[in-house]
C-alpha cells in the first residue's frame, strides 16, 4: 500500500493534532539528517538501512532489516531488489539528536518494545484445560473449601424451614424456591426428609435434556395408585384424566419435586397444561425451583394466584360416572427465597457438555458420555454408523505403536484418522457415495464439537473429541442399540 | 445422575405418621408443644371462618353480573321481528373483568346447574320434558392454534353432548366431523321442540385476547353461516375493553354479532369489599384483626399489581398462617383465660413464655385501658411482672376482650363518619380531602390519623341548617338500624342522641350540640390500633411484609442482592462496615472473602455493556490475589496462648512447601485454578441470565442487568 511519508509518520505516532505536527517536524528533520549521512557514505550498509527504515516506516514488520551481517548471495548483487530478511527492532541508541526526538523515537510503534496489542489479547488465547484438569482443579481442597462452612450453615437454616414448607403445602399452596445458588440439594433433602414419609414422590430434573412430556407421564402413570388397566398411551388426554382421578382416590398425597422449572424449553404447552392441572389437585403438592433472574415472567397472574380445586365428589368409581375435572389451571405458588450459594454443577453439566465450547477458556474440553449419546440420539442412523467407523479407527490408532514419519497437520492429535481412508470405508459400507454426502453426515457432529478436523495441504484428518474410555463406552452403547 | 424422572412410591410399612403436626414457631425459645397444637387449632378455626366469609363476599359481589350473563346466554330469545333481518345475528356477551379467574369460577358455578336444569317447568305436557337449557363448549386459546383444531373441538364436543339426547345414536354422534353434521344432529335431537324451548348452543371463548384474530375471524364467519340452523350464543371474556374486538378484527367479521357488554367489578372494588366485609362490617367480628399495614398491602396488590381476588385471598391466608407461627397468637383463642385453671395450664413452669406474654400486655398507651371497669390493666410492666401467672391468664382475657371491643367501636365510628362524609358531599359541602376513598379512611382510622377528617365532619355538622341536619340524622338512624343487635346495644348512647336531636324543633339552640356529641363520640372510639394491648397477638400487621414477599416476590433483586452482599447470607452475624470504612481499600479487603460469582458480578457492574473476558479475568485474579494470605490468617490460631504453644512446638508459618512443588509449579497451578474458577463463575452468571455469551464474539460477554442499585 503506497503511503506518503508524512501520512505514515502521522499514523504511526498518533496523539493530539499539535503533538502530531511536532512529531512530523522532528521526524522530517531526522530524515534530512539521515539522508545527508547516507550521501556521505553510500557503502555503509547499516546507515542505508536506517534511512530506509525511517522512510519506509510502517506498522508492519515485513520490511524490517536484520542488524546481523547479511550473507545471502542475492544481497551482494546490487541494483537487484530482493526482499529483506526480518530484523528485530533495533535499539534507539543510534540516533538521538535531542531529548524530544529520542522520546518520540523510543515510543514510536517500531522502536518501542512492543507489548501485545490489546486487540490481540483475548481470553481464548490463554492455555486451554482438559476436562480432567478442570475437574482436578475444582476438586482442590482450597477451592472446594471456600465458604464450605457457610454454605453448610445455610443448608441447615433451610432445613429448619422444612416443617413450615410442609405446613404451607398442606394448606393448599405449592412452593417455588428462588435465589442465588443451586437449590438441588435443598429440594432433595426436603423430598428425603419430609415428603417420602408422607406420600409418593416424583422428582423431575428439568435441567436434563432428555426430560419430556411422555417421559414424565409414563413415570407418573407407573405410580402404585394409578390403575394400570386398561392401558392408555402416556401422551393421550385420557392418561391425564386417569392420573387426576386416581390421585383423588389415593390415600396418600403425591409430592412433585421439580428442579429448575425455568429451564428453557422445559415448560412446553402440554407440560405446562399437565403441571398446572396437577398443581391444583388437592392431593398433589408441587415444590419447584427456579434459577433465572427472569423466572417470574414465566407465569401470568392467573397462573400464580389460581387456588387449588375443591375435592371432587365421587359417587361411583366407574369411569363413565367420574366427575368433571375443574377447568381452573394454575400453580398457586408461594415464593420462598432459598439462597444457597451452591455451585450449579448438576444444572450446568448437560449444558457444558452439550455445547462443547462450554464457556470461555475451556474450548476443546472433552465431551462426556451423556452429551455424546445425546448428540448421537439426534442424528440419523447413517451418521451413527459413520461415527462408529471413525471411533473404531481412532481406537485402533490409539492402540497402535507410534509411527515416525507420519506427517499430520498441525494441531491434529496423533490418533486422528485420515479423511480419505474414512471416506473409502464409508463408501464400502454404503454410508456415503460421495464426499459431499459424507461431509453432510459429519456436519452435525462438527457443530456440536464432537468431531474435529484439521487439514494440511491435501491431507485432512478427523478425530472424535472424547476421551478413550468415553469413546469405548459410546461405541459399546451404539453396538448394543444395534 | 442422568435420569430425568425419579419416582419414590410411599412405603406404607416404613412410616405411620398420623399424629397432627404442630405449626412451626417463629420464636421457639418461648414456645411449648401444647402451644403449637393450640395455635394449629386456632389457625384452622380462624381461617375457615375467614375463608367462608370471603367466599360469601365474592359470591355476593359477582352475583349480579353472573346473573345477567346467565340470563343473556340462556333466556334471551331473538325478537319476533328478526325475520326482517337479512342475516341472523348471534347474541354475544362480552364479559369484561380484570380478574378472569374469579369471574370464571363464579360464572361456571352459577351456569353449570342452570345448564343441566331441564325445561320442565314451562313445557310440561308439550312432550318437551327433559330438554336442557343449553349445550356448552369452552374454548381455550392454547387448544385453538389452528382453525381445524378449533372446529374439531367444537364439532366433537357438540356431537357428544347432542348425542345424549338421541336414542341409539352414539355411533352417529361419533361420525360427525363438521358443522353440517352437528346441525343435522341438533335437528334430530331438538327439531320437534318449539323454538322457545330449544336449547342454546353456547360457545365460550375465555380470554379472547389470547386467541389468534385470524382464526377467530374464520370461526365467526362459519358460525354466522350456521346461525339460522343452530341457535348460537357466544360468550367472550376479556380483561381489556370491548374496543379490543374492533381493533383486532375487521368490521365484516363482527357484523354478524349482536354484542352486549357486562362489566365485572374492578380489582379496587373487590379489595374494598373484601376489607370492608371482613374487617369493617359490624355484623362480622373477626378473631384476628387487620391493621393499617395490611390494608395498605392488600390495596397495593389489587391496584398496583392487578392481583385477582384469589390472590388477595391467598395473601390473607398466608398472613394468617404466618401470624399463627408466632407463639403469642395462641392468646387469640376465645376461651383462653376465661376458666380458673387456664393460667396454671398455660404458664406453669414456663417463665420465658409468661414473660413474653407480659411484654405483649404492657408497653402500650395505658390510658386506653380505661374501658376496663376494674382497671386491672392500668398497671405498668413492672407490676405485671410481679403478678402471678394465674392473674396473667385473666389479664389476657381482659385485654383480648378490650381489644375486640375497641375494634368493634372503631368499626361503628368509621361507618358513622363515612355516612356523614357521604351525606355532606351529597349536599355539596366541602369535606376534608374529598379524594379520600373508603380504604384510605379505614387505614387512617386504624393509624389514628383521622383528626382532621373528624374535625371537618364535626364542623360541617355544627354548621348545618335544620333540614340538612334532619336529613343527616335520618341517614345515621338508618345506618344504626342496620347494625346487629349487640352492636346496637353497645352504641345505645349514640342512637339515643340521634333520636333526641331528631325530635328537637327548628328554633332550639341545643341543635348545634349534636356536633359536640359527635366529637366526643369519635374521640372515644377512633384510637390508634397499635396502642392497644395484645396488638401483636391479635392483629396481622406484624407478618404482612413476610406474606407479601411470598405472594409478590422480588426474585430478580433477591438474586442480585445475594451477589452484591453475599456476606449477609454467608456471615449473617458479620456487622456491616461503617460508612467511613467503606473506602476502596476496605472494599478490596472484603472482596477477597466473597464467593467467586459475587466478585465477578461486582466487577461487571463497573463495565459497560460488553465485557472483555480477559480484562474481567485479570480483574478477578487481582481481587483474589491475597486470598491465600487471607484464609491463612483466618486459620491461624487467634489467641496469644495458642500462638505461644505453636511457637514452642516449633511450627512455622512460612516453612518449606509441604506439597513438594516448586514455586513456579505452584504459581502455574494457581493460575489455572483461577482460570477454572473464573470460567465456572461466568457460566453460572450466564446460566441465571445475568450475562449473555455470543458464539460469534467468544472473548466478550454481554451484560443483561443494568438497573442494579447498591
Amino acid at each position: 500500500m503506497a503511503r506518503t511519508p508524512q501520512k505514515r509518520t502521522r499514523q504511526s505516532q498518533g496523539g493530539s493534532p499539535s503533538k502530531r505536527a511536532r512529531v512530523t517536524r522532528s521526524s522530517a528533520a531526522v530524515v534530512d539528517d539521515l539522508k545527508e549521512e547516507a550521501e556521505q557514505g553510500e557503502g555503509e550498509e547499516d546507515d542505508e538501512a536506517q534511512v530506509e527504515d525511517v522512510e519506509e516506516e510502517d506498522d508492519t514488520s515485513e520490511e524490517d532489516t536484520d542488524p546481523e551481517p547479511d550473507t545471502s548471495p542475492t544481497k551482494s548483487s546490487r541494483g537487484k531488489r530482493t526482499p529483506r530478511k526480518k530484523r528485530s527492532p533495533s535499539p534507539v541508541n543510534y540516533l538521538a539528536t535531542n531529548a524530544s526526538d529520542a522520546y518520540f523515537l523510543a515510543h514510536s510503534s517500531k522502536h518501542a518494545p512492543k507489548p501485545t496489542p490489546a486487540s490481540q489479547k483475548s481470553f481464548s488465547s490463554l492455555p486451554q484445560l482438559s476436562a480432567l484438569q478442570v475437574q482436578e482443579l475444582l476438586a482442590l481442597p482450597r477451592v472446594v473449601g471456600k465458604h464450605a462452612l457457610q454454605r453448610e450453615r445455610l443448608r441447615e437454616l433451610h432445613s429448619k424451614r422444612f416443617s413450615r414448607w410442609a405446613f404451607e403445602l398442606e394448606q393448599g399452596f405449592n412452593i417455588l424456591l428462588f435465589g442465588w445458588g443451586s437449590k438441588r440439594d435443598v429440594l432433595d433433602s426436603f423430598a428425603r426428609d419430609v415428603c417420602t414419609k408422607r406420600g409418593h414422590v416424583a422428582t423431575l430434573h428439568a435441567y436434563l435434556p432428555n426430560v419430556s412430556y411422555t417421559n414424565i407421564m409414563a413415570s407418573l402413570l407407573s405410580l402404585p395408585f394409578v390403575p394400570s388397566e386398561p392401558a392408555v398411551p402416556p401422551s393421550s388426554p385420557a392418561a391425564v384424566e386417569r392420573l387426576y382421578h386416581a390421585l383423588s382416590a389415593s390415600p396418600r398425597p403425591l409430592y412433585i419435586i421439580l428442579h429448575s422449572l425455568d429451564t428453557p424449553g422445559f415448560l412446553t404447552t402440554p407440560l405446562r397444561a399437565l403441571l398446572s392441572l396437577l398443581a391444583l389437585h388437592p392431593k398433589c403438592h408441587l415444590l419447584a425451583s427456579v434459577d433465572k433472574v427472569n423466572a417470574p415472567l414465566l407465569f401470568t397472574q392467573r397462573d400464580l394466584f389460581t387456588r387449588k380445586h375443591e375435592p371432587l365428589d365421587y359417587p361411583s368409581t366407574e369411569e363413565s360416572h367420574l366427575p368433571r375435572i375443574p377447568p381452573q389451571r394454575g400453580f398457586a405458588f408461594l415464593w420462598q427465597e432459598a439462597t444457597t450459594f451452591e455451585h450449579y454443577t448438576a444444572e450446568l453439566a448437560p449444558r457444558a457438555s452439550l455445547s462443547g465450547t462450554a464457556g470461555p477458556g475451556v474450548n476443546g474440553t472433552h465431551l462426556d458420555l451423556t452429551a455424546t449419546i445425546h448428540i448421537l440420539n439426534s442424528v440419523p442412523d447413517k451418521s451413527k454408523t459413520l461415527f462408529t467407523l471413525l471411533g473404531k479407527m481412532q481406537l485402533e490408532n490409539l492402540a497402535a505403536p507410534e509411527e515416525e514419519g507420519t506427517a499430520l497437520p498441525q494441531n491434529a492429535p496423533k490418533h486422528a484418522a485420515p479423511l480419505a481412508s474414512l471416506l473409502t470405508q464409508a463408501r464400502e459400507a454404503f454410508i456415503a457415495t460421495n464426499e459431499v454426502q459424507f461431509r453432510a453426515l459429519l456436519a452435525e457432529f462438527r457443530d456440536h464439537g464432537l468431531v474435529s478436523g484439521a487439514a494440511s495441504g491435501a491431507q485432512e484428518v478427523l478425530w472424535v473429541n472424547v476421551n478413550k474410555s468415553v469413546l469405548q463406552n459410546v461405541l459399546q452403547v451404539l453396538e448394543e442399540d444395534g | 445422575m442422568n435420569q430425568s424422572v425419579v419416582i419414590i412410591p410411599f412405603d406404607e410399612n416404613e412410616v405411620d405418621d398420623v399424629a397432627p403436626r404442630p405449626v412451626s414457631s417463629s420464636n421457639p425459645d418461648v414456645d411449648f408443644v401444647d402451644g403449637a397444637l393450640l395455635r394449629l387449632d386456632a389457625y384452622k378455626a380462624v381461617w375457615s371462618r375467614c375463608a367462608s366469609r370471603i367466599r360469601g363476599i365474592l359470591d355476593k359481589l359477582y352475583a349480579p353480573v353472573v346473573q345477567d350473563v346467565s340470563r343473556f346466554l340462556l333466556d334471551d330469545r331473538p325478537r319476533d321481528d328478526s325475520a326482517l333481518q337479512l342475516e341472523v345475528e348471534i347474541p354475544t356477551a362480552l364479559l369484561i373483568s380484570t380478574d378472569q379467574s374469579t369471574i370464571s369460577v363464579a360464572l361456571w358455578k352459577a351456569l353449570d346447574p342452570l345448564l343441566s336444569e331441564e325445561n320442565d317447568s314451562s313445557s310440561v305436557g308439550d312432550g318437551e320434558l327433559g330438554l336442557p337449557r343449553g349445550v356448552v363448549v369452552r374454548l381455550a386459546a392454547r387448544a385453538c392454534s389452528t382453525l381445524a383444531s378449533t372446529l374439531k373441538i367444537v364439532t366433537k364436543s357438540l356431537a357428544t353432548q347432542l348425542g345424549r339426547y338421541i336414542s341409539n345414536s352414539t355411533q352417529d354422534a361419533e361420525e360427525v366431523e363438521d358443522m353440517r353434521g352437528v346441525a343435522a344432529l341438533y335437528q334430530r335431537a331438538f327439531g320437534d321442540a318449539s323454538d322457545t324451548h330449544k336449547p342454546h348452543i353456547i360457545l365460550t371463548l375465555e380470554e379472547i385476547e389470547s386467541f389468534d384474530p385470524l382464526i377467530l375471524q374464520d370461526l365467526l364467519e362459519l358460525l354466522a353461516y350456521y346461525a339460522p340452523r343452530l341457535p348460537f350464543r357466544l360468550l367472550f371474556t376479556l380483561s381489556t375493553t370491548a374496543g379490543y374486538l374492533q381493533t383486532a378484527m375487521p368490521r365484516a367479521a363482527l357484523i354478524g354479532l349482536k354484542t352486549e357488554c357486562f362489566q365485572a367489578p374492578t380489582g379496587e372494588v373487590v379489595s374494598e369489599h373484601l376489607i370492608r366485609g371482613l374487617y369493617f362490617d359490624p355484623s362480622f367480628e373477626p378473631l384476628i384483626a387487620l391493621g393499617p399495614i395490611g390494608i395498605h398491602a392488600l390495596r397495593e396488590l389489587s391496584t398496583l399489581y392487578a392481583t385477582p381476588a384469589a390472590g388477595l385471598t391467598s395473601a390473607l391466608q398466608v398472613m394468617h398462617m404466618y401470624h399463627f407461627y408466632d407463639p403469642r397468637a395462641v392468646l387469640s383463642l376465645p376461651a383462653l383465660g376465661e376458666n380458673e385453671g387456664d393460667g396454671e395450664v398455660l404458664f406453669e413452669g414456663r417463665e420465658n413464655w409468661a414473660d413474653y406474654v407480659r411484654a405483649a400486655l404492657s408497653g402500650r398507651d395505658e390510658t386506653l385501658f380505661a374501658l376496663e371497669p376494674q382497671g386491672r390493666l392500668k398497671r405498668s410492666y413492672r407490676s405485671l411482672y410481679l403478678g402471678d401467672t394465674e392473674d396473667l391468664a385473666g389479664l389476657v382475657a381482659v385485654a383480648r376482650g378490650n381489644f375486640h371491643e375497641m375494634t368493634r367501636r372503631t368499626r361503628s365510628a368509621v361507618m358513622v363518619l363515612l355516612a356523614i362524609r357521604e351525606h355532606c358531599a351529597t349536599l355539596g359541602l366541602r369535606v376534608w380531602e374529598p379524594r379520600m376513598r373508603t380504604l384510605d379512611v379505614y387505614q387512617a382510622a386504624l393509624e389514628g390519623r383521622l383528626r382532621d377528617v373528624v374535625n371537618n365532619a364535626v364542623t360541617l355538622v355544627k354548621r348545618m341548617e335544620f333540614q340538612q341536619l334532619q336529613d343527616l340524622l335520618e341517614v345515621l338512624h338508618t345506618t344504626c338500624d342496620g347494625w346487629p343487635q349487640h352492636v346496637r346495644r353497645e352504641e345505645k348512647e349514640l342512637r339515643q342522641d340521634i333520636v333526641v336531636f331528631k325530635n328537637l324543633g327548628e328554633d332550639e339552640e341545643a341543635l348545634a350540640d349534636f356536633g359536640v356529641k359527635l366529637e366526643e363520640y369519635f374521640k372515644a372510639r377512633l384510637v390508634k390500633m397499635s396502642d392497644l394491648a395484645l396488638y401483636d397477638a391479635l392483629c396481622l400487621d406484624g407478618v404482612v411484609d413476610y406474606a407479601m414477599d411470598l405472594i409478590n416476590p422480588t426474585a430478580r433483586s433477591g438474586i442480585t442482592a445475594a451477589l452484591m452482599q453475599p456476606m449477609t447470607w454467608l456471615e449473617a452475624k458479620l456487622e456491616l462496615p461503617e460508612h467511613e470504612a467503606g473506602t476502596t481499600k476496605a472494599q478490596e479487603a472484603e472482596l477477597v472473602t466473597y464467593p467467586d460469582a459475587s466478585i465477578l458480578f461486582l466487577r461487571s457492574l463497573e463495565a459497560g455493556k460488553k465485557i472483555n473476558l480477559l480484562d474481567w479475568f485479570e480483574s478477578f485474579s487481582m481481587a483474589v490475589e491475597k486470598e491465600a494470605e487471607h484464609f491463612t490468617k483466618q486459620e491461624e490460631t487467634p489467641s496469644p496462648r495458642k500462638r505461644r504453644r505453636a511457637k514452642v512446638n516449633g511450627k512455622q508459618v512460612n516453612g518449606p512447601r509441604a506439597s513438594g512443588k516448586s514455586a513456579e509449579e505452584e504459581a502455574e497451578e494457581r493460575e489455572q485454578e483461577l482460570q477454572v474458577r473464573f470460567v465456572r463463575s461466568v457460566q453460572e452468571l450466564e446460566y441465571v441470565g445475568i450475562l449473555k455469551h455470543s458464539a460469534r464474539r467468544t472473548d466478550f460477554a454481554v451484560r443483561t442487568l443494568f438497573e442494579t442499585v447498591d
